[in-house]
């Protein structure tokens, strides 16, 4: 299984505070990972630190087998990228826009770009401006494909899109996977979202990584155990986060319990549920996990 | 990249243009009609005003938001990650509009220059120093850069702008203020009334940088002193005459000979603090956190 | 225009590649697909459902396990010859009738769906115990 994107040790500080540290990292090939975290987790520094924007404090992170700060040429030739709310020039038509990316790219499939563009009744000669946020998330999102890359990062595409446009958004993009074969890394804060589309999750939170692995995998692994207030703890299994009411206690677990003890009723969970509960924080007389939980696939 | 350059900045190239083929127009219409020599007509004046302002223009909207407003808007994130890499995006776009404008400055001010000597008139070089060729193309250049390394720095347009605009002035006014009359030590000659410098023939060319007095110790002393001085003593000693006082003084001159020196020096100077802007907003940029 | 289209439930808990294999079923069944149709492609049902390539193939792959459907190499997926026939529409039409009368007179007496849904499914399973039995 090759890895497209990777980091060992990854640190990145701005002043005093640290937006990522510790971070280590697997991305496999071929995927469509959903990155995903709270605001502030560090979602938009990895993928800056990943497309050469920043230089890492300490650590290193790798994507397609080079460093991004050391080796650009390399690296960008085969990336594509999408920033946090689709940066582009409003006064440029879609045209010029095109043509940007055509001045700036050695591969540059122009054909493929305009018909995706005239599929989808986007006006080449509209300025930018003009066009709604759905219509101008397709059009940062053809440029990005028209270099034909290798993988894709997307910083939070669908933050500004309406329903309509996210799903015109994600069917758009699943094509050029389905047809190309590219890998895929989108960030969101929302997880729901993104579940039918991705494969593989990348959970950070405060800047580490909390889980990684294959979605079936993740919520294979994990169960919801409600039980009562007084009974033991089930054994085997590692707490993720813990509930505790007045008659009753609902544990997050992740593994199988070997024996329940009568009483304990165990109910899978979505991913939704599994992400929110190790974002939750450590349960009440745990400690806070210091490695992440890396799911195999 | 030529052609996003171009297509990135084409309202203040198109601005550029214009204010550069109309002031070429003045000056040739000047030439043409008053001749360049009659300073005390409106056309002149405004022209000399146009060349004044025309650097500071140059720094606050053409270098300043260069490469600050991709930064405040953002952009920088899609034109960075594009095939290019930062550093040729920046070599290329930033040596093409200093190319061009020091081009168009050369050429404006080589007009004004030739236009200037053309009559066999003689001409007050140093009345028109600021706007003759090396100092004038110096003084854009030295704007450029300095608006391109703020925007650079702050990263914001318009503080960008505002920041070049007080620069360049402070800039310019302690160079031409306090520099330049003493690029080498000026040369003297003495004054003997009070109140009337008496200038021989052959100094007429020559640049009066100040004057200076002096008392019998050799203590210096002010207008109003020396005012004071000579009402107090009107009446025993009724003559301007310094000497007759007991005072001397002095008048300062740099020589008319001095002149291309003293453009190569102020030249320099700018130039040279260009260069180090142009460093420094690379190197700014080169490692610039996002 | 596409044989038939799909649509994915975010909310059952269902896989969404067990969904489009139900779909695929129930369209074989109800005599939309037949033996020899193609299936949509992968790229066209993921540019009109916006989801992973990977569940699409993982789909067609898993019914041409179950003998439903065969993939034909640069061709795309089809219907396997020998497959159940539908049900005839008389038939079908009949059932159908009936099934909603049963449902509005048990909603008439104040039965609620979920209830009607698990008495459907515990009187199928006895019925094969039955006839076991």
């Amino acid at each position: 299984m090759t890895v497209c994107l990777e980091a060992a040790g990854l640190g990145m500080r701005y002043r005093s505070t640290w937006a990522l540290r510790g971070c280590d990292l697997r991305i496999p090939a071929g995927r469509i990972t959903a990155l995903v975290g709270p605001n502030g987790a560090g979602k938009t520094t990895l993928l800056h630190l990943a497309v050469g924007l920043l230089r890492p404090t300490e650590g290193s992170v790798r994507v397609l087998g080079w460093i991004p700060a050391a080796e650009p040429d390399l690296v960008l030739a085969r990336l594509g990228f999408v920033a946090q709310d689709t940066p582009l020039y409003r006064r440029y038509s879609v045209a010029e826009t095109l043509r940007l990316g055509r001045a700036l790219n050695r591969r540059w499939d122009e054909a493929a770009a305009t018909d995706r563009l005239r599929r989808l009744r986007i006006p080449l000669d509209r300025r930018v401006g003009r066009l709604s946020g759905g219509q101008r998330a397709q059009v940062a999102l053809a440029l990005a494909l028209a270099k034909r890359p290798e993988l894709l990062l997307l910083d939070e595409p669908l933050a500004s899109l309406d329903p309509l446009a996210r799903r015109q958004f994600l069917q758009e993009l699943m094509d050029a996977v389905a047809g190309d074969g590219l890998a895929v890394v989108l960030s969101s804060h929302l997880v729901a979202e993104l579940e039918r589309v991705c494969d593989h999750l990348v959970l950070l939170d405060g800047g580490r990584v909390r889980l990684a692995g294959d979605i079936e995998g993740v919520v294979a692994e994990h169960r919801l155990l409600v039980g009562p207030r007084e009974a033991a703890r089930p054994a085997g299994v590692h707490v993720v986060a813990a509930e505790q009411a007045q008659r009753q206690t609902t544990l997050w677990v992740r593994g199988e319990p070997p024996d329940l003890a009568a009483g304990w009723g165990v109910s899978p969970l979505s991913l939704e549920d599994v992400v929110l509960a190790y974002l939750a924080g450590p349960a009440p007389g745990e400690a806070a996990p210091e490695a992440a939980v890396e799911v195999s696939a | 990249m030529i052609w996003s350059t171009w297509r990135q900045h084409r309202p203040e190239a198109l601005a550029c243009l214009a204010g550069l083929a109309a002031a070429a127009a003045a000056i040739l219409y000047a030439d043409a009609s008053v001749g360049l020599l009659r300073t005390n007509t409106d056309l002149v004046q405004d022209i000399r005003l146009a060349l004044m302002a025309a650097p500071l223009l140059v720094g606050v909207f053409v270098g300043a938001p260069l490469v600050a407003r991709d930064l405040e808007q953002g952009t920088h994130r899609l034109v960075w990650t594009q095939g290019t890499t930062r550093s040729r995006w920046l070599r290329v776009k930033l040596l093409l509009v200093f190319s061009v404008v020091a081009a168009a400055a050369a050429l404006l001010a080589g007009l004004l220059t030739a236009a200037l000597f053309s009559t066999p008139e003689h001409v007050d070089r140093w009345y028109w120093f600021d706007f003759l060729a090396p100092a004038f193309v110096a003084y854009v250049v030295f704007a450029l850069w300095l608006g391109i390394a703020l925007g650079a720095v702050i990263g914001r347009t318009y503080p960008a702008m505002a920041a070049t605009l007080v620069l360049f002035v402070v800039a310019r006014a302690v160079v031409e203020g306090i520099l330049r009359p003493r690029y080498l030590p000026p040369l003297s000659i003495r004054i003997v009334d009070f109140g009337t410098i008496d200038i021989p023939r052959g100094m007429s060319a020559d640049w009066p940088v100040g004057y200076a007095y002096y008392d019998a110790h050799g203590h210096p002393m002010s207008l109003d002193d020396i005012l004071a001085l000579m009402n107090r003593d009107r009446v025993s000693i009724p003559t301007p005459n310094l000497a007759a006082h007991g005072l001397s003084g002095w008048a300062y001159f740099q020589p008319d000979a001095r002149f291309w020196l003293f453009q190569g020096i102020e030249t320099a100077i700018f130039l040279g603090l260009a260069a180090l802007l142009a460093g420094l907003a690379y190197h700014w940029l080169a490692r610039r956190v996002t | 225009m596409a044989v038939i289209t799909f649509h994915l439930d975010s909310r059952s808990g269902v896989s969404y590649y067990v969904q489009l294999m139900q779909q695929v079923r129930q369209a074989v069944r109800f005599g939309m697909l037949r033996a020899g149709d193609q299936l949509p492609t992968v790229r066209e049902v993921v540019a009109a459902v916006a989801v992973n390539p990977n569940t699409v193939l993982r789909a067609y792959r898993e019914l041409e396990h179950e003998g439903l459907a065969v993939t034909r190499q640069g061709l795309g997926t089809f219907i396997a010859a020998g497959v159940a026939a539908p049900i005839e529409q008389p038939l079908y039409r009949s059932l159908r009738g009936d099934l909603e009368r049963w449902i509005r007179a048990a909603r008439s007496q104040g039965v609620d769906d979920a209830t009607l849904a698990a008495l459907f499914d515990h009187v199928l399973r006895e019925s094969h115990e039955e006839v076991r039995a």
